[in-house]
């Protein structure tokens, strides 16, 4: 089966480049462009997707507290990945997984698949 | 009577003139709107197309970039080259190293080596942009000497820093801080600077050695960086910081105490500094920074000096910064001084006043009501 991630990048062409590297990676993706997108895609889903990758600078809430959202909300259920600068990998007080931006494309979809 | 009739006549056609420019002008706006839009919109579905292509070639190992480029027509080309202006900076590893390829496959790496020495600044900045995008290999003679502006001087040291990372920390600062003649950096210059002396700041402590030969808001930039950066040794950053605490100028006094802060945790800096000075310095943007630092210090002596002086504060602003940082301090503490106790419930009611009303300081200050005598 297919996994599925959430992608959720404030960035158009960072989403867009994302997603056909996932894509590539045969992973089905879906994409928000901010944090309440994420929240009402989630809570709209059927199920569950396998992995959410969010992007730490999102438009109006920022990408800590919107994985911190969804470790309160979903807990071990959800694999939260969050894509920050490298002082900033597991920053605030969320446990979201960190993936060092600017981003290395190429290996982001391994670095999906051992986190899901 | 006919001077009337010449005067409206004038009037008139100046009116006309007038009309006419504005139609010329709308119709040119309108023009270039439209024209944008269609192009956006032609360039749209070209985008989505090469963005593909790109994806799909650099996951292989020989991407062919250069076959492709030459299939491609001008217009694909030029959006191409706006795709990688927009990609090359957010991705890294061996993606972005494939990106470079793509570029220099485009021939912008040549496009801009070619313009370094252009007269027009706007054409240089364009070069050397793309040479930092691309990590084009330039000739540091001629890197170097081709910053003239403020603005191309933090281009060129982007350059470096795309190229040596924090290697070229050293080259990166001196070229920064000098070849401006202590001319102060753009915003993007102040960036750079921070990003070659993040974790080591040694070169940016050394270059403090000339800070009397530098512009004023230079040296307050460089002061601002150093107190962003990790700690470098303690000892060279307050010797030079000393004669910084002494300078004529308040915002360099008072960003010399700021710069102080990394390194109120590893020494006490009391034992370096004349604290009591600092207090009683005439600048009010002094002495806040000086109670801010001392709020910083985890160290019952400097929270009494702290609550001392800005108990005593003369300038009502300033006393307002003092006890709201004696308020900050107090906060988390289960225990507070009977002594400080009234001057907290003086800044919460100022600080009800402040919100409820925002005003220049001196109105602020008359509406403040008395802070409370000190006992003893």
């Amino acid at each position: 089966m297919t996994d599925e991630v959430l992608l959720v990048v404030g960035d158009t062409e960072l989403r867009k480049l994302i997603r056909l590297q996932l894509e590539h990676a045969e992973y089905n993706v879906t994409t928000a462009e901010n944090g309440e997108r994420c929240l009402s895609a989630l809570s709209e889903a059927n199920s569950l997707p396998n992995a959410v990758l969010i992007d730490e600078v999102l438009p109006r809430k920022d990408g800590v507290s919107i994985a911190q959202v969804l470790e309160d909300q979903y807990g071990d259920e959800l694999s939260v990945l969050i894509m920050c600068l490298p002082d900033e990998t597991r920053s605030g007080d969320s446990t979201a997984i960190g993936i060092e931006k600017p981003v290395d494309l190429a290996r982001l979809p391994n670095r999906v698949e051992r986190e899901v | 009577m006919i001077q009337v009739a010449t005067q409206s006549g004038l009037l008139i056609a100046a009116a006309v003139a007038v009309a006419a420019g504005l139609l010329v002008v709308g119709s040119l706006t309108l023009g270039g709107v439209i024209y944008h839009f269609i192009r956006h919109r032609h360039s749209q579905p070209i985008q989505a197309d090469l963005r593909r292509e790109i994806v799909k070639r650099v996951n292989w190992n020989d991407p062919e970039w250069q076959s492709w480029v030459d299939d491609l027509d001008r217009f694909e080309r030029r959006v191409l080259r706006r795709l990688l202006d927009r990609q090359l900076p957010k991705v890294s590893g061996t993606y972005r190293d494939s990106l470079q390829s793509l570029g220099v496959a485009l021939g912008l790496d040549e496009w801009a080596m070619g313009r370094l020495n252009s007269k027009n600044e706007l054409t240089r900045l364009d070069a050397l942009h793309w040479i930092a995008l691309l990590n084009a290999p330039v000739d540091d003679k001629r890197l170097l000497g081709s910053g003239g502006s403020v603005r191309e001087r933090a281009a060129v040291a982007r350059v470096l820093y795309e190229r040596d990372g924090v290697e070229a920390a050293r080259t990166g600062t001196a070229y920064l801080l000098t070849a401006g003649d202590g001319q102060s950096l753009s915003g993007y210059g102040v960036h750079i600077l921070y990003r070659f002396n993040k974790e080591n700041p040694t070169a940016l402590i050394e270059a403090l050695d000339d800070w009397e030969r530098w512009d004023r808001t230079l040296v307050v930039q460089v002061l601002a960086v150093l107190r962003a950066c990790d700690p470098g040794p303690p000892d060279a950053v307050i010797r030079r910081l000393r004669p910084c605490l002494d300078a004529d100028a308040a915002a360099i006094r008072a960003a010399a105490v700021q710069a102080l802060e990394p390194y109120t945790d590893v020494v006490d800096v009391g034992e370096h500094v004349e604290v009591a000075d600092l207090i009683s310095d005439p600048s009010t943007r002094v002495r806040s920074a000086v109670y801010h630092q001392l709020s910083t210090v985890d160290d019952p002596a400097a929270i009494e000096t702290l609550a001392n002086s800005a108990i005593d504060e003369e300038d009502a602003v300033v006393r307002y910064v003092g006890t709201s940082e004696l308020a900050e301090y107090f906060q988390h503490r289960k225990e507070t001084p009977e002594a400080v106790r009234p001057h907290l419930d003086w800044f919460e009611q100022t600080g009800d006043c402040w919100q409820l009303d925002w005003r220049s300081s001196w109105e602020l200050d008359s509406e403040m009501t008395e802070p409370p005598e000190v006992e003893g």
